[in-house]
């Protein structure tokens, strides 16, 4: 069993270059919460919005996707129970759990909806009416294509990690020993910036769902979620790998502080001599990648 | 840090038809005068790297350069008119072109330009077929320039929806050089730069053309030139 206490996440979100441009917002987003009293798991998600002419609102659509992921995730370990077995975790990772965030992601973008109804100016370019809150009756699929998202999530809780994710995206996971890995294949058929995501029909069979048991000696030192505009920076995996050994180096010889103050920029300069995509990477470190606090 | 790799494939007919009427000459003209725009076009977004290659489809299909070719290098040959039209083996070839490692998991859609005046004298659909096969062949923009009136019969047309393979795009149809030359320098600039952007390309569901909507728009404008200019 390992500490969740001893594990910290940092992260950082930044508009694509593209998007200064082209004067549009960073359409991703990142939540995160770290362990502490009464609270004994790390939670991590970032979420990229579309962006697309149809997806509108998807700024809006990944804030609520990161939000709600962290939420739920926290309940979905809650409600299992600190000795559930990992079989049964396993299984309800799997069923349960998407189809939960889902139905939690919808009502969150029904709430906004009943805050900020669409207007016809919103849908002067399409065909179809504004979808209308109606009592009883869900909405079409178009109402949630505005704000649509995917989502990569992870839970780190004293006995597990959950690797979840919908859509284009990554996961590394980083290890003492310096080799770095995917937790979750990456799925070819996101290439050429096609995705799932949490409006698609389905969605909750589409999930990349992993639970592993967190074992002392063989957990990861780091695990780094990001939005697909980071690996696009690179020319390939090897490349892009690199940079989740870069992190651990990095975090032991300067502190994750450092690392904090620093991420944003560097993030910016990639996006900047990359994809010119929006980029968000969360890290969550294990306390043997951070340099020993200092005595007092 | 790297760019990521568009692919811009000129399918171009150099069949005995192009001859009438100095079509051939006006495709040559007209590719010859949209490069310095498509150049300058992908100088704009330093986020993809845009590398052209074409296919003349005739009796045989070839490809115009052996090698991948950056945009800011890329020199049109002029095309001779002459034989058959094998558009199937075009698209065949293409097809076979569009994989690893010519394409990898960064590349941007690569964007499929048909020229033609005409209905192909090969096996189309196998050719089609082949193209569909590939992963990148069915994320590919597809776009066709429909040159002259026998293009608009309903066969021809037939031919260019299954090509296109998107209700929300239709074919853009040229019947004189100043639209073709329109309609190529368009397609050379307004339409490289929107599927070279990262913005606003997301699509929500994997397998389908996630540029529609955007591209819908582009294909949609009409290039038809001056209605007395009417040659072909």
């Amino acid at each position: 069993m390992v500490s969740p206490t001893r594990w910290r996440a940092l992260s950082a979100s930044v508009r694509g270059a593209s998007h200064e441009k082209n004067g549009q917002p960073n359409q991703d987003a990142v939540r995160s919460r770290n362990p502490g009293k009464g609270h004994e798991m790390l939670l991590l998600a970032i979420a990229d919005g579309h962006g697309s002419t149809r997806s509108f609102r998807s700024e809006k659509g990944s804030a609520l996707a990161a939000e709600v992921a962290l939420r739920e995730l926290a309940k979905f370990v809650r409600r299992l129970g600190p000795d559930a077995p990992l079989s049964k975790v396993r299984n309800q990772a799997r069923t349960r759990w998407p189809k939960d965030l889902i139905a939690a992601w919808k009502a969150a973008v029904r709430a906004d909806l009943a805050k900020n109804p669409f207007t016809y100016l919103d849908f002067a370019a399409f065909p179809e009416k504004p979808p209308v809150l109606k009592p009883g009756q869900d909405l079409p699929i178009t109402a949630y294509l505005a704000y649509g998202a995917t989502l990569v999530a992870l839970v780190i809780t004293s006995r597990y990690i959950i690797y979840s994710q919908l859509g284009d995206g990554d996961i590394l996971t980083v290890h003492e020993d310096g080799k770095v890995a995917r937790p979750l294949p990456r799925k070819h058929e996101f290439m050429s910036n096609q995705t799932i995501s949490l409006c698609s029909h389905y969605a909750d069979k589409e999930f990349q769902i992993r639970v592993d048991p967190l074992r002392a000696g063989t957990a990861p030192a780091l695990i780094m979620l990001s939005t697909d505009g980071y690996a696009n920076c690179f020319g390939d995996d090897e490349a892009f790998f690199k940079v989740g050994g870069d992190f651990l180096e990095y975090l032991k010889a300067e502190g994750p502080s450092f690392v904090r103050d620093k991420l944003a920029d560097w993030l910016q300069q990639s996006s900047r001599d990359g994809s010119g995509d929006d980029i968000t990477v969360g890290l969550a470190a294990h306390d043997t990648a951070l340099p020993p606090k200092k005595k007092k | 840090m790297a760019a990521r790799p568009l692919h811009f494939f000129w399918l171009a007919d150099g069949s005995g038809s192009m001859r009438v009427e100095g079509k051939i000459q006006a495709l040559n003209h007209a590719i010859h005068e949209a490069i310095p725009h498509m150049r300058a076009a992908a100088l704009e977004n330093p986020h993809a790297a845009v590398f052209v290659n074409a296919v003349r489809f005739a009796d045989s299909a070839q490809w115009m350069d052996d090698r991948l070719t950056p945009v800011s290098e890329f020199r049109w040959t002029d095309l001779e008119a002459g034989g058959a039209t094998a558009m199937g083996e075009a698209l065949a070839m293409v097809g076979e072109a569009l994989q690893p490692p010519l394409m990898n998991d960064r590349a941007l859609p690569p964007v499929l330009a048909l020229v033609t005046d005409g209905l192909p004298t090969d096996d189309f659909q196998a050719g089609l077929n082949h193209l569909m096969s590939k992963p990148w062949g069915q994320a590919a923009l597809r776009l066709v320039v429909a040159i002259g009136e026998d293009s608009a019969s309903p066969d021809a047309q037939s031919i260019f929806r299954q090509f296109i393979g998107n209700d929300a795009l239709k074919p853009f149809h040229a019947n004189n050089p100043e639209a073709l030359a329109e309609q190529i320098r368009w397609i050379s600039t307004a339409v490289l730069q929107s599927v070279s952007s990262p913005v606003g390309l997301k699509a929500e569901g994997a397998g389908t053309a996630n540029w529609a909507a955007s591209a819908h728009l582009l294909t949609t404008v009409n290039f038809s030139g001056p209605e007395e200019a009417d040659v072909w």
